[in-house]
């Protein structure tokens, strides 16, 4: 994968992430009973200046990811490897340090901004912490910053109380771009909004990418956003990522039958194309105890014996298209890799 | 904002109105009851007039008459007042302090720390208040503040429960991982982002219980654990009653100005606090903020 992909600067890699939340029993002498394997050996790579769309359903770790990648978890086990530095095993004070390089949009735009502060004392907070401007100067870019988002500077002296879902959610992009970060994890930055406010804060988050070269890690449950923002996207399934490609290639040729699916179910606003529709059965199983083999076939529609007994790989099936499912052979060069 | 609502609400006005005329009376206690000249260096020691030890009826001198030992009701009553907000603020203020101190950090570090913490709450909380006020004050001695020191013992850790539930709740919103993301660190984020969130349960609490600390106080006082003989004190008033509320034969009502002043003043002095809480938990209510 880092071979293929020399060209382009890595700037995130995550390697093997693992994150299991233990299920603990009893008051005094508590045991671990099981756990919840929200992230069960996640790879990809964020190249510099690309956004990287991260898609599945609730539940599926894509969250969870977002937080271990910012350090706001820790991780179980594997490595995530932000510009030569491994978050994981950096200490405090280098960790404090790299926030400034890594930021973060939250999903719920009223959950996300403290209510008794005022908006330019939330703008304003990491560049007090980092050192970055203080007193009149503080005030001066945190007006800058509210301009940059499509806000106005006087709004600075209310609070997030008197705000609508739209613009708390542009309050939160002003906090993150505070620090002028590198990367940015945007966790379902548009999913609580309506979709005429959610055109408009994608159209933000992309001419913001523009104007200061950002790199972002954009997680959502909904295909048809991250079609229009991603540069590749990578589809996870209870814990997994199954299928990582280039946004057309993915969209026109999806390869692993549960991105078929989710494919399927995307409404087309045409009523004259008829379009075949992929009904997966069940639940999302629990990942509390996730199925064996290939998680996903309990409800994969093509489902195969090896299935329920082996894990398929996540391999190249060409062109930098990875997939894991036993009916995608890997690519001819992939295949000469491995003998070699 | 708060204010305005507190003026809005004719009982608040009722409780503002009565804690200012306490505030009023406690402040100008040298002018209402001036302290007689031989007792200028002990202005809380109740004057005495005469020896006997039966109380008499109110004149003109002692519009409140004098309860039992002679000793003059009006003056306890005004001077017990700053008592009754001395005793009130300083538990009430350190107990606070304490309780919002030990809850928070405890909720916000959790896991084994917390659970630790919280059993020694338990154990504290399983002792019967009035009991163990009274053991300590024993134990230490007799006099205000130690009363005070055994109020507090006792009183953080219903603070300390308090805050530390809404803490647990609190830490896991957004915008305290935001707040980390940012990069600030756990102190600040406990006492910028956390505590302002967390503290206003807390403070309505602390208004309701002032009435509660000074009742508890005048009990001990009545037990005769609280301030020494003499000392101007509410409860100390109501102790003085207690062989004179039942009158005398055939006049059952003969003594009633030595339980009634001393007895409507903690009243009022509850009440105040009480109605002040209430109409605090009213405006603090997020569901009924607009």
């Amino acid at each position: 994968m880092a071979a293929a992909n020399s060209k382009k600067e890595v700037l995130l890699e995550v390697k093997d992430l693992v994150k299991h939340f233990p299920i603990r029993q009893g008051i005094i002498f508590t045991k671990q009973v099981g756990a919840v394997q929200a992230v069960d050996g996640i790879s990809f790579n964020v190249h510099k200046g690309e956004t990287l769309g991260l898609v599945g359903e609730s539940g599926c770790g894509k969250t969870t990811a977002g937080r271990l990648i910012l350090r706001l978890l820790e991780v179980t086990s594997g490595d995530i490897i932000f510009d030569g530095k491994s978050i994981p095993n950096l200490p405090k004070d280098e960790m404090r340090e790299l926030r400034k390089d890594i930021q973060i949009i939250f999903q719920d735009p009223y959950g996300s901004l403290n209510p008794r502060m005022t908006v330019g004392d939330i703008v304003g907070e990491p560049l007090h912490i980092h050192k970055i401007a203080r007193g009149k100067e503080r005030e001066k870019q945190v007006r800058d910053l509210l301009e940059t988002v499509g806000l106005t500077a006087f709004q600075a002296r209310r609070y997030p109380h008197e705000f609508s879902g739209g613009q708390r959610q542009r309050i939160g992009i002003a906090r993150a771009l505070a620090v002028n970060p590198r990367l940015i994890v945007c966790d379902e930055p548009v999913s609580a909004l309506d979709v005429s406010i959610q055109a408009q804060v994608i159209n933000l988050l992309e001419d913001l990418q523009k104007e200061f070269g950002l790199t972002y890690l954009f997680i959502a449950h909904d295909l048809s956003v991250v079609k229009h923002i991603s540069d590749r996207v990578a589809v996870m399934y209870l814990g997994k990522i199954v299928e990582l490609t280039g946004k057309d290639e993915l969209y026109h040729n999806p390869k692993h039958p549960y991105t078929q699916a989710l494919l399927s179910a995307i409404p087309e606003a045409d009523p004259t194309i008829k379009k075949e529709r992929i009904l997966l059965k069940g639940d999302i199983p629990s990942p509390i105890n996730p199925p064996s083999g290939c998680r996903f076939h309990t409800r994969c529609p093509k489902v195969m014996d090896i299935c329920r007994v082996k894990e398929p790989e996540f391999i190249d099936s060409g062109n930098e298209h990875f997939v894991a499912c036993h009916l995608v052979p890997a690519a001819e060069e992939n295949k000469e890799q491995k003998l070699a | 904002m708060v204010i305005k609502k507190l003026l809005r609400n004719p009982l608040s006005m009722i409780g503002l109105v009565l804690l200012l005329g306490f505030v009023l009376i406690a402040l100008f206690a040298p002018w209402i009851a001036p302290t007689l000249e031989e007792h200028k260096n002990e202005p809380y020691r109740v004057p005495r007039f005469g020896w006997g030890s039966s109380p008499s009826p109110p004149t003109k001198e002692h519009p409140m008459g004098l309860t039992q030992g002679k000793y003059d009701v009006f003056y306890g009553i005004i001077w017990g007042t700053r008592t009754a907000f001395q005793v009130g603020l300083i538990v009430t203020g350190l107990s606070c302090l304490l309780g919002v101190l030990i809850g928070s950090v405890s909720a916000y570090i959790g896991g084994k720390f917390d659970e630790v913490i919280m059993r020694f709450v338990d154990v504290f909380m399983s002792f019967p208040f009035l009991i163990a006020a009274i053991v300590i004050t024993a134990v230490l001695g007799r006099g205000l503040d130690k009363v005070i020191i055994a109020l507090v013992l006792f009183r953080w850790t219903g603070y300390a429960r308090l805050i530390r539930g809404s803490v647990l709740q609190v830490k896991q919103d957004e915008y305290i991982m935001a707040a980390r993301a940012g990069g600030v660190s756990h102190p600040a984020i406990l006492v910028r982002h956390i505590i302002p969130n967390t503290i206003f349960p807390v403070l309505i609490q602390a208004s309701m219980n002032m009435g509660s600390i000074v009742v508890t106080a005048a009990t001990l006082s009545f037990l005769g654990l609280g301030a020494p003989e003499g000392y101007a004190d509410w409860g100390q008033m109501i102790s003085f009653a207690r062989n004179w509320v039942l009158g005398s034969p055939g006049e059952p009502l003969k003594y009633w100005y030595t339980v009634v002043w001393p007895g409507a003043a903690i009243v009022l002095f509850v009440l105040s606090w009480n109605l002040i809480g209430d109409a605090f938990r009213d405006i603090m209510d997020p569901r009924i903020q607009a």
